[in-house]
Parts: structure tokens; sequence; C-alpha cells
């Protein structure tokens, strides 16, 4: 369940930009332009910068731990933040603006230090290296990206990258632009094929889930490159994208829905794809409807948060609670009769009310007590079935 | 599953209002208000049959008889029975519709030879019955909340009608015009908002119905996914949708057409197969996209031959084919001393073996609950009685 914890305004008119946590802290970037660091549960302000590049688009925590790199969609040039103060140095020497300072994952940590941001020169992406002392920021051509940008950048965490480009497809790449796979988004069937930006990202392996400029969400199997499922979200636009995504958290996500213009309120949802099928165990509803540029999640604390596309105090940035996605191993066993120990199917159904059930696990299991995953403060409908078929069902909280 | 595009139509001088489909002998049925005019087209060719012109423009028009259809206005307070071969017409005296273009203003059963059309006046409707010889008459409901009216209209099933308000309730008529079953799902699109205050009135647009189970689209951009026979709100997912919200039509092997009309004047619009039956919660297909950015007013499927309709006030005509469903229906029940009662309904396809299962309906049903499922499936049943620590639950499973 998702339930509102804090608003947070800065206190000077400016719109949150981009934020990421680590360490408990929320790490933000806004328009004034300033970085300030807030303690995650309190918001607390923790640290600040006197300035920042100008249009900041982005913020990308370092591997290192002490420092971020911020982009920017209006100003050739690249910052590095120390975390703990909010000094920063800067580069111009390569730098290049990101596509855009109003969608999500402009930039993406990647391994060493490094880091790649989206650039608004077709064909190309941008490599940052902070490693070890001297920022040095490179063009790079990505050959799949010829005469498109990359829209959007999340890490794959072992130092490759997903884009999401400007012609509807995903491309997984290194810093020094090779293209391992791409897929690209059905725009079948039509009566005329329709252009498309991919607006957003979340990866857990194998699925990565994509939002597109047509208010979309497709769940892409990187492993069989099949489209798995697909759901209507939000309203999203090329300019104005209000269907961001967070990273995942075994399996499950945050998204940001804005409805149309006129309409009564803009939602953010619990997404979870874990098992190839979109789904939203729960929900927030907004009291107004506006357009997120930001959503995120800390799966250390499990406080995510909103930024809306505002600089309208009461709905700058929001934190929220969120259930814990933690896995755990729940004891199962059948007997039959009581006390004697038989084999048969197990499905276990993770039940976050009616409507919003999946089927987490269906399996086999021998004449013993069997651990099965489960997830953590989860309510579950569990269905024993022996050969016979006879069947025994319970619930349980994970 | 997608829909698969057949082709377009633009017909001239014509500024689409609604449509709904001749069953019988494969055709759609529109009306257009630039002429205006009745224009009939063959869903297999796509060809023009005839166009036949009205007493004044149209609003919606019903198949309500064999080569009979009947037409609604909003600016004229009469009710029309068109012959459909001839273009004659038979007026009879009503009152007028609301003028906003959409469907699901009118819907009859053909086997009754009647029908209704909602009304521009707040708490009213009209039934017209072309079987007893052209006869028109208003009703003034009270159940319809005060200063609101009845938005939409479905045919339920044979003698059974579903009508949405702009309050948010949905209503179930019989044939002689009386309520049978009320529900009001007024906050729904907004249920969980921090503050209520700042909402507009809810309105329903549009219905969609299948054993049971009833999808609703909100003029606010949301479709919900009800169980008819618990009231419960099973499901609730913005569309993101602007003029006129998501068109629904008349469920078709459970599954209807929705669209999507985008606020940005550069993005076509889409058209989905949605099936709200057997894809728990709600399950849309890849989106069928469009050349044009013009709303999609109302849409439609012949249930026979699986050919789709949709129009679009460009205006344009859509034609595509919907993927038939190869299903039939399963009666579920629990039982506590004898008795029904309200339950929870798990239906999880297992056809392929250990590890395939899947989710079918996941529901709040009420006893006996008859259902739609696919056929040549095996299917793994929990139903459960009750909450929490005190919930009884029951298994089983059911080859189709």
């Amino acid at each position: 369940m998702l339930s509102l914890r804090a608003t947070l305004n800065d206190g000077t008119g400016a719109r949150y930009v981009d934020a990421q946590a680590a360490n408990g802290l929320l790490y933000t970037i806004t328009t004034q332009p300033r970085f300030r660091a807030y303690n995650l549960s309190t918001l607390q302000e923790m640290a600040s910068s006197t300035t920042l590049v100008s249009t900041p688009s982005g913020i990308a925590l370092l591997s290192g731990g002490a420092s971020a790199v911020v982009t920017s969609s209006g100003s050739s040039q690249v910052d590095l933040v120390q975390l703990a103060t909010g000094y920063r140095t800067l580069v111009t020497s390569g730098a290049n603006t990101t596509v855009s300072n109003v969608i999500s994952q402009q930039v993406a940590p990647g391994l060493g230090d490094k880091a790649v941001s989206t650039r608004a020169t077709t064909g190309t992406v941008q490599r940052i290296d902070a490693s070890p002392s001297v920022m040095t920021v490179t063009s790079v051509t990505v050959g799949a990206l010829s005469g498109q940008t990359a829209r959007c950048i999340i890490p794959t965490g072992d130092g490759r990258y997903f884009i999401g480009t400007s012609d509807g497809k995903i491309h997984t790449i290194n810093d020094t632009g090779f293209t391992y796979q791409t897929v690209t988004l059905p725009n079948t069937p039509n009566v005329s094929a329709p252009t498309f930006h991919v607006a957003s990202l979340s990866y857990y392996d194998p699925y990565i889930l994509a939002t597109t400029t047509q208010g979309m969400a497709y769940l892409w199997n990187y492993s069989s490159s099949a489209i798995v499922s697909t759901q209507m979200v939000g309203t999203c636009d090329s300019s104005n994208v209000t269907c961001p995504l967070s990273m995942n958290a075994s399996g499950m996500a945050i998204m940001g829905r804005s409805l149309a213009p006129g309409n009564s309120y803009a939602d953010i949802v619990e997404v979870y794809f874990e098992k190839g099928a979109i789904t939203f165990p729960s929900t927030f509803f907004n009291e107004i409807n506006i357009a997120f540029n930001n959503v995120g999640l800390d799966p250390s604390t499990w406080i995510c948060w909103e930024q809306a596309n505002t600089t309208t105090a009461n709905y700058q940035l929001r934190t929220f609670d969120i259930t814990p996605n933690n896995k755990i191993q729940v004891e199962t066993a059948i007997q039959k009769p009581q006390g004697t120990y038989v084999g048969g199917d197990i499905i276990r159904i993770r039940d976050d009310g009616i409507g919003r059930t999946v089927v987490e696990s269906d399996q086999t299991i021998g004449a013993s007590a069997t651990l099965i995953p489960a997830t953590e403060g989860h309510n579950y409908i569990e269905i024993a079935i022996t050969t016979t078929p006879e069947f025994d069902v319970r619930q349980f909280l994970a | 599953m997608s829909l698969t595009y057949v082709a377009s139509v633009t017909p001239s001088s014509a500024t689409l209002r609604a449509g709904c489909t001749n069953e019988t002998d494969n055709q759609l049925i529109v009306v257009e208000s630039t002429t205006p005019s009745l224009i009939i087209y063959n869903m297999d060719t796509q060809a023009q049959v005839a166009r036949w012109g009205t007493s004044s423009a149209p609003s919606c028009v019903s198949h309500v008889a064999p080569g009979v259809a009947a037409i609604g206005y909003s600016g004229t307070s009469v009710i029309d029975f068109m012959q459909l071969s001839t273009g004659f017409r038979l007026s009879a005296a009503a009152g007028t519709t609301t003028s906003t273009v959409k469907g699901q203003l009118m819907a009859a059963d053909l086997s009754l030879q009647l029908g209704f059309m909602v009304s521009s006046t707040s708490r009213n409707y009209f039934r017209f019955d072309y079987g007893a010889g052209g006869v028109v008459t208003s009703y003034l409901n009270r159940a319809i909340n005060t200063s609101s009216t009845a938005n939409c209209i479905i045919l339920k099933s044979t003698g059974r009608w579903l009508m949405g308000t702009t309050a948010g309730q949905v209503i179930e008529i019989n044939a002689g015009g009386e309520v049978v079953d009320i529900a009001d799902f007024g906050n729904v699109p907004n249920s969980g908002a921090l503050s209520v205050s700042t909402n507009t009135a809810n309105t329903i647009n549009y219905l969609s119905y299948d054993n049971n189970l009833l999808l609703i689209s909100w003029a606010q951009g949301a479709l919900s996914l009800v169980d008819w026979s618990t009231k419960e709100v099973i499901y609730t997912q913005p569309t993101g949708s602007s003029t006129n919200g998501t068109v629904l039509c008349a469920a078709s092997s459970g599954v209807c057409i929705t669209s999507r009309n985008y606020t940005t004047s550069t993005t076509s619009n889409v058209l989905f197969e949605t099936d709200f039956t057997c894809g728990a919660p709600i399950s849309s297909s890849l989106p069928l996209f469009t050349d044009s950015t013009s709303a999609i007013l109302d849409a439609g499927i012949n249930t026979t031959t699986a050919r789709g309709w949709a129009l679009q006030s460009t205006p344009r005509i859509r034609f595509f084919d919907v993927a038939p469903r190869a299903s039939t229906t399963q009666t579920f029940t629990y039982q506590v001393a004898g008795d029904h009662v309200p339950f929870r309904l798990l239906c999880l396809d297992r056809t392929g073996g250990v590890g395939t299962a899947t989710r079918l309906i996941d529901t709040y049903a009420q006893s006996p609950g008859t259902y739609r499922v696919p056929t040549g499936k095996t299917l793994i049943v929990a139903v459960g009685y009750g909450e929490g620590a005190n919930a009884l639950y029951q298994g089983s499973q059911i080859s189709t």
C-alpha cells in the first residue's frame, strides 16, 4: 500500500527536477538551480550547493558513493557535486545538453564512477567519467541511434545501459556506444504507423517495463525479446512526460499517471511486473491533476516519492511509504491425513485485494515441508493440490 | 490478441453522430447531422448500401426490429422508426436526448422490438416500442439523483437494460421501464483522493456488460470494472482520455472495443480490444493506431461475424476484426448452511500444467454467479467466504 508521508518544497518557488536516494538521504536538483540533500525520513535539509549548472536536467549518484554528476538541458556543462557538502566542480569541455529537463532518467550511473546521459545531438549519448579525480565528458556515437535521440536512460547494473529512443526503441548499450540488443516497441496494428518516444524505463531481470509518449506501458522480456504484457496508462507527450517510472525493487516500481487536462486527479501506482504481467497492487490518488516529471523509490527505506512538474508548493515533491517488497521464504507442506506429508502442487497467489492478485509461484513439492518464496508483508492465498486431485486452500500473511 | 485493421470509409458531407450494428444483415447503420441522414454500410465490403434523409439532425440510432431502426434527436422531440430498405419514417412524439455527440444514447432489444433512449431532461428517459405500433412513453425516474440525467444505456440481456447517469449511478431497468437494480458509484474514480472538494461531477459515459461483469467508462478519464452481482468495484484504471472519455461498446464473447482520445494535437487516437471477463481484471490488446486525431465517438462489434467498427468525427469509419473468443459460461456457488452467500472467486487457467497458472477471474461474486470462461481449458478455482483468519476457502478443478 502507498500512504502519504510528507510534502516538500524548497521555499524558493523552484521546481524539483530530479532526485535520487541513497544512504537514507534524498539528493535533489532544482530549477533555482541548486543541489539539495534531505533526510528521506524527516525531509530535513542536510546539504545544499551555492549554485549549480543552469537548467539542470538529471542527477546520477556515482558508484564511489561520495559524489554525483548533474547534467543540464540548457547549458553544455556537467557538474560534479560532493554529496556531503554540496561543493561542486564543473566541466564544459566535451559536454553537451541533454534532451529535456522535464523527462526523468536523463543520466544513469555506471560502474567505476562513470555515468551516461542523453544528448541533444542525434545519434549520440554522453559518457561522463569522474574517476579517479578529474571528470571528463565525451560524446559517444551509438550506431543504432542514428538520426534519433536517447530520451531516457537507466543502468542495467553490470556496466551497461538501456536507452529509450525517440523512435520507440530500446537499445542495450555500453559506454563506448556498442549496442548489444534492440527491441522496437510495436506500432502495429495501424491505419498509419505512428512515431512515439520511449518515455521511461524500469528493469528487473529479465523484464524491462517501458512507458511511451502514447501513454502505453509495455513489458519486454529481455531474454526472449518478446512483449509479454501491455497496459494503457496515463497521458504522455513528447515534451512533458507524465508517466515516469522509478527503478525497480524485486520486480516492482512506482509509476506516475497523469490524466487529461480537466480531469480531477493524477495518481501514482505501485507497478508489479516480476512475473511477466503488469499489475497495479496499490494506488495513491492526488487531489489534483498534475504532470509528473519524476518518481522514485528507495528500497532500503521503502520510501518513494513523486515530483510534479509545478512550482506550486503543495505539490512539488511528496514522499510516501510503501509496503516493502522484500522476498522471504515461507514454508509450506501438504499433509494427508494430518501429520503425514505427501507430495503435490502448490499455487501461491499474492493477494493485494480483489482484482489485484497475481500468481507468484506454481510448483510441485515433495512429501516434506518446503520453503517457497513470498513477498514480505503481503497476503497470500495458497492452493494445495494432491494427485487425486484433492484441494486445500489457506490464507497467510508473509 | 489485437484488432486486425480492415478498411476506412469517409462518408461525404457528413458529421457523424452515432452508429449501431444490424447483426442480421451484417450492416453498420450510422446517423449524421450535416445532410442530415441515416447511412447504411455493408460491413463485409464497406460499401454504402443506402442513405436516407431524417427529419432533422439525428443524435442516435438503434436497430429495433428486423429492417427497422429507431432514431433519436437532440433538437426535435420525436423518435423516428425508419424502414431501412425504403427510408420510410414513422414518427412518434417523444422528447430530446442530449446534444453531446456520443454513442449509447439509445439501445433496443431486437427480440422484443422495443428500447430506451436517454433524455436531455434530468431523471428522464423514453421507452420506444416498435412492436406495439411505434409507441413512445416518457419516464420520470426519481431513482436517478436530483438534477442528474441518464447519460448512456446498453442492452444487458433480453428485457433488461443498464443506464449510466451523470451522477455515477448505474440503474438496471426492465422492459416496462421499471428499476430492478441500482448502484451508486459516484465517487469511484476519485476514491482515495486526498480531497474530493475539487472534483467535478462523476459522469458515466459508456458501459459494457457480460455475465455479471460491468465495465464503466468515466468522463474523468478512467475505466472501472464492477461485479454487478455484488456491486464490488474490482478495479479502476486511468485511460487518460479527454473528449467523451473512453468509448465502449457492447461486449462480444467477453471483449469490447475501447478507445483512447489523446489530448495532444499530434497524436492519433487509438482503439483497443479489451477483455474484461477472462483477462482479470482488465486486459487491453496492443492498440490499433489510427491516422487521425479526431475524436472517436462510437464503436461496435457484430457479435456474429466479429467485425467491428468505430466512428471518428473527421468523419471516418474504421472497420476491423476482433479475435473471437472460444468461451462458455460457468456457474460458481458458495453456500453457508444451505444459503447462497457473496463469496470471493478466483479462477486460474492451468491448462499447461504445473508452472503455468495465470489469473482469469478475480472478483467478489454473489452465489450462484455465472461468469464467462474460455473453452478447452483446465481451470483451478478457489472460492472463499469470510475475511482473514475466519475465511473458509474451497478449491476445485474444472475442464471447459
